[in-house]
């Protein structure tokens, strides 16, 4: 097992990062969910803890599998692993189960998955598998009237953003019942077509399409407008016990925790706040450990993601900088709004904390996420480098920070 | 690109630490502005109970408390909703008051905007109530001690303890935000006197709460603390004795037509009162009763808050003076010719009775059993003007009774009178000055107690203390206490006496009847009649003062207007006191006098000289 493990481990600092937020985890978790547990009859040690720690044993395993392969049988079967996302994430809402008012998990006895949170692996592969091997546009003829540009410029340029529509799909899917998850992905993709060295004039239209889209499905539910809109109204009468409820509750714990927190097992919020194991579990650890704690938190995650950027730089394979990078968007933008969610500087969207907060789905696509990262850095034989069309130089991937 | 990495996570940081450094108190101060930080449980103390001597409740708090929904509030010209109005809430409130949730979903439809249930709510409701209250955030839903106070005595305690009535708008308004703004106020009477010592204070839980509304025990603030019960004070009232005053005082007031009456009962060995009671009064225990037996109800007490002319009974006090200075001895002759001049402007004058005003040769007991206006004038100018005032002054007679009561008045007395020799003539028997009837009966009571007056004491115990009786002073000689009381027992038991009429088979009692006429603006407008009685007349255990004022009527004299008072209250006292009964003594006085065997009642008379 541990030559196992230290066989997968290509980048150490990474791996530690990322257990010892895993660690924090676990007794977040734990901390901010006991009470709860309590109540519902389940004991101090409890069901939420025993997933929790049981998909971080599946977490590692996966990371071992992810890792020991090789990065460009990744690049191969990426499309195979989309296809297989693509095809979980339509069956939600067919055969999804609802929790909490949402459907956004499939369930076979008793055990259930969140597939949005693979299709944020699978979207990264399959991006970066796009984007690695994509050749640099050319016309294909001489343009001389409108109709030879419709011709030689905008068709294939169309044709080059086809996997754009499948993407488009899955985030229109997964945005019907979870718009905060569906924001990660875009973003996600978003962030790997920055990556991947996409023209500005195609980023720009892209971001436009972005936010009429999310602006279009924000509209679709009025709590999500409210949310949104009312933001800096929630302290006031009307607001403070409907759509500001969880902000202001959140903001309030932290503001108790002061600097260095009431102390362990003192906290308020775990008493009073629904999601206080998931979206705000960052709350719990504020309030008890004060701003010691939350920052504890914030530096251990920024410093995974910090380090992935180092890693895209190192990766072997143009693929393998892409996969790095896109982790490390989807991990540094879930933290980010997360934590700016629960400290009130966003209106509540309803990102997990990665690696922190309870879910078990989260948990594993994320080692598994991690453990591509470390295969990307493992030396591979020159011949199995997967790389662009004719004249593209491989550095061309903005990650190596040469721009 | 790593370095926007540093930039991103720095940012963040710095929002973290702007919310939890920087701003964390202006963040609290919202939460409390807000009312969502700490939550505020009362724990409503008791008000403590008043118990008379005999272990009965005079005044008692129920532990009771009344619920009510203030739906929605107007701020601004706008409605603002105190309540959530969804079915949970309702069903959520329904479980915790057992009133029906379509109730309140009926309430909330019309519109009301506040209601409180007048039922009687249990500690246990009003538990889980309050857990309603901050789980689902309703600010709306009250929970106020209710004004059930009880007086298990109703009326015949009414004008000594008083009552707690509903706060005015202004003192509503003046507590502002507290939590028992609507607690009732003390009207006056015991209640008021005795509050500072009957109030509790409530107590308070300030902290955070849990999702369910506990408090969670490692956040409780400093300002929590425990409700203290107000402290139950002893009075030296007893139930029985009370009670049948306040009978007896109706029963006289409203044969007699009388505006008012009262009946005081006191422990002449301690000062304790032993009943206190006045008729009209009221009924604490209506909330809105405006009448009482067809009279408007009053919380005027005259025991304390009315002087009177003391008539024809202070002669006993005259003659105690006189006696105890040795300018009267028990063998002195007196001659009444009816009338006697004073100077060369005024005369005094006995009432007409059998047709004469003329009582003829009397002695001092004779003189006490007719009620010889002439002859006490002559004991006063006997003593003199100087020594009647301080005679006056040493009982304390002026004084405002002393029960630290609110509305205590004093008593009146001209000392700078142009004409000192009448002043004091008519001083001998009871006129020209104006006392309580509460004073007037501390003075008579140092009789029954070796001529030792104590101060009034109604309070015997208050929380843990004892409140010890006080004496005033020695004011006459044991010799010449005994001697009155003697006479006094004439004034029933002899058959010319004024009060024969009120004697009680196989008890020996003592008294006097007086009758003064009440000057009122310039002119004499009625009588008060008065009897003052001591139960038995040897070593007395209760003396016991009755004054009816303007009895209209037909009857005015003390012994058949307030003697049938004094017989009433006398019996009750030899029951509850445990007076054994004795023969009576060798008949003093002519008890086979023709003339006083024909003559009524009447032969008891005061006259006011003209001005």
């Amino acid at each position: 097992m541990r030559r196992l493990l230290q066989g997968s481990v290509v980048d150490r600092p990474l791996f530690i990062l990322v257990g010892i937020a895993s660690l924090i985890g676990l007794f977040a978790v734990y901390d901010a969910g006991y009470v709860k547990a309590i109540d519902d009859g389940g004991g101090w040690v409890w069901r939420e803890l025993l997933v929790q720690i049981g998909c971080l044993a599946g977490g590692l395993v996966l990371f071992v599998a992810a890792s020991k392969a090789r990065i460009d049988t990744w690049q191969r079967s990426a499309k195979v692993f989309w296809l297989l996302m693509l095809v979980l994430v339509l069956a939600v809402p067919i055969f999804g189960v609802e929790m909490n008012g949402a459907r956004q998990w499939l369930g076979v006895k008793g055990v259930t998955i969140q597939p949005s949170e693979f299709a944020k692996v699978g979207l990264i592969l399959y991006l970066a598998g796009v984007l690695a091997t994509r050749p640099a546009f050319r016309p294909l003829g001489r343009v001389t009237d409108v109709a030879s540009w419709l011709d030689n410029v905008l068709v294939p340029k169309a044709a080059r953003a086809v996997p754009l529509l499948w993407v488009s799909i899955m985030l229109g899917v997964v945005a019907v019942e979870d718009l905060g998850t569906a924001s990660v992905l875009a973003c996600i993709a978003y962030g790997m077509l920055l990556l991947g060295g996409v023209s500005v004039a195609s980023l720009v239209a892209l971001a436009a399409l972005g936010l009429g889209g999310g602006l279009f499905f924000v509209k679709q539910q009025d709590y999500r407008w409210d949310r949104i809109a009312r933001h800096f109204q929630r302290w006031s009468d009307e607001h403070v016990d409907d759509t500001g409820y969880q902000s202001t509750q959140s903001e309030l714990a932290m503001a108790i925790g002061g600097s260095t927190g009431v102390s362990l097992g003192a906290g308020r919020i775990k008493h009073i706040l629904p999601a206080a194991t998931t979206d705000f579990v960052l709350t719990t650890l504020a309030e008890e450990f004060g701003f010691v704690g939350a920052a504890l938190v914030i530096v251990s995650l920024g410093g995974v993601v910090f380090r992935l950027f180092i890693l895209a730089r190192r990766a072997k394979t143009p693929f393998g900088a892409l996969v790095c990078g896109g982790v490390g968007v989807w991990i540094g933008l879930q933290t980010t709004v997360n934590v700016l969610t629960a400290n009130g500087t966003l209106p509540a969207i309803g990102v997990p904390l990665p690696f922190v907060s309870y879910g078990g789905s989260s948990l594993l696509a994320l080692w598994l996420a991690i453990g591509l990262c470390q295969s990307a850095v493992r030396a591979v034989p020159e011949a199995a480098v997967v790389t662009p069309g004719v004249g593209v130089p491989t550095g061309r991937v903005s990650v190596s920070g040469s721009r | 690109m790593t370095f926007s990495v540093a930039c991103l996570f720095g940012l963040v940081l710095l929002a973290q630490a702007n919310l939890q450094v920087f701003h964390a108190s202006d963040v609290r101060e919202l939460g409390k502005k807000t009312k969502r930080l700490d939550q505020r449980r009362l724990e409503y103390a008791k008000r403590g109970g008043l118990f008379t001597v005999d272990g009965k409740p005079v005044a008692e708090d129920q532990d009771t408390y009344e619920f009510g929904l203030e739906f929605f509030r107007m701020k601004n010209g706008e409605r603002r909703a105190q309540l959530p109005s969804s079915p949970g809430f309702f069903a959520a409130l329904s479980e915790a008051t057992d009133i029906p949730a379509t109730d309140f979903e009926q309430l909330a439809l019309a519109g009301v905007r506040r209601k409180v249930w007048n039922r009687v709510m249990t500690p246990e409701q009003t538990r889980r109530l309050q857990e309603v209250r901050i789980r689902w955030r309703a600010d709306g839903v009250s929970l106020q001690r209710s004004g059930r106070r009880v007086y298990p005595l109703g009326f015949a305690s009414a004008g000594l303890v008083g009552r707690m009535r509903g706060p005015t708008n202004k003192e509503v308004e003046s507590r502002g935000d507290a939590p028992d703004k609507y607690a009732l106020v003390p009207s006056g009477g015991l209640e008021l006197s005795l509050n500072e010592k009957l109030v509790g204070v409530h107590g308070v839980t300030v902290g955070l709460v849990d999702g369910k509304g506990d408090f969670l025990p490692q956040r409780i603030s400093d300002e929590t603390r425990g409700k203290v019960d107000g402290q139950n004070a002893i009075l030296s009232i007893h139930s029985e004795l009370q009670t049948v005053a306040a009978d007896a005082v109706r029963k006289a007031v409203e044969e007699n037509r009388a505006d008012q009456g009262v009946a005081i009962v006191l422990d002449p060995k301690s000062g304790d009162v032993l009943a206190m009671a006045n008729w009209p009064t009221f009924d604490p225990n209506a909330s809105q009763d405006l009448t009482i037996g067809g009279r408007r109800a009053t919380d005027f007490n005259p025991a304390y808050m009315a002087a009177f002319e003391p008539g024809s009974t202070f002669k006993i006090l005259t003659l105690a003076e006189a006696m105890d200075l040795g300018v009267v001895g028990p063998n002195d002759a007196f001659y009444c010719r009816g009338e006697m001049p004073i100077n060369a402007h005024r005369t005094v004058h006995c009432a007409a009775h059998n047709g004469s005003r003329a009582h003829g040769q009397l002695d001092p007991e004779k003189a006490i059993a007719v009620s010889c206006n002439v002859t006490a004038a002559q004991w006063a100018l006997r003593v003199g003007s100087e020594r009647m005032t301080a005679f006056l002054d040493k009982l304390h007679l002026l004084d405002k009774p002393g029960l630290s009561l609110a509305g205590e008045r004093t008593g009146l007395f001209d000392r700078n009178a142009y004409d000192k020799r009448h002043q004091t003539a008519v001083l001998g028997f009871g006129q020209a000055v104006n006392v309580t009837p509460l004073r007037l009966a501390t003075a008579f009571a140092m009789l029954g107690n070796d001529g030792v007056a104590m101060k009034p004491r109604i309070v015997r115990q208050i929380g843990g203390r004892k409140l010890e009786s006080e004496p005033i002073g020695q004011i006459v000689r044991p010799e010449t206490a005994h001697t009155l009381l003697r006479y006094m027992e004439s004034v029933i038991d002899s058959d010319r006496g004024t009060g024969k009429t009120l004697r009680i088979p196989g008890f020996r009692l003592g008294g006097k009847t007086g009758t003064a006429q009440k000057i009122q603006k310039g002119g004499m407008k009625g009588y008060v009649s008065n009897f003052v009685g001591f139960v038995p007349a040897e070593n007395p255990k209760a003396v016991v003062l009755v004054m009816i004022d303007n009895p209209t009527a037909g009857k005015y004299y003390g012994g058949s207007v307030a003697g049938p008072v004094f017989v009433d209250i006398a019996k009750a006292a030899i029951r509850v006191l445990g007076v054994s009964p004795e023969a009576a003594p060798t008949r003093v006085g002519p008890a086979t006098h023709a003339a006083a065997k024909e003559a009524p009642l009447r032969v008891q008379v005061e006259t006011r000289v003209a001005p």
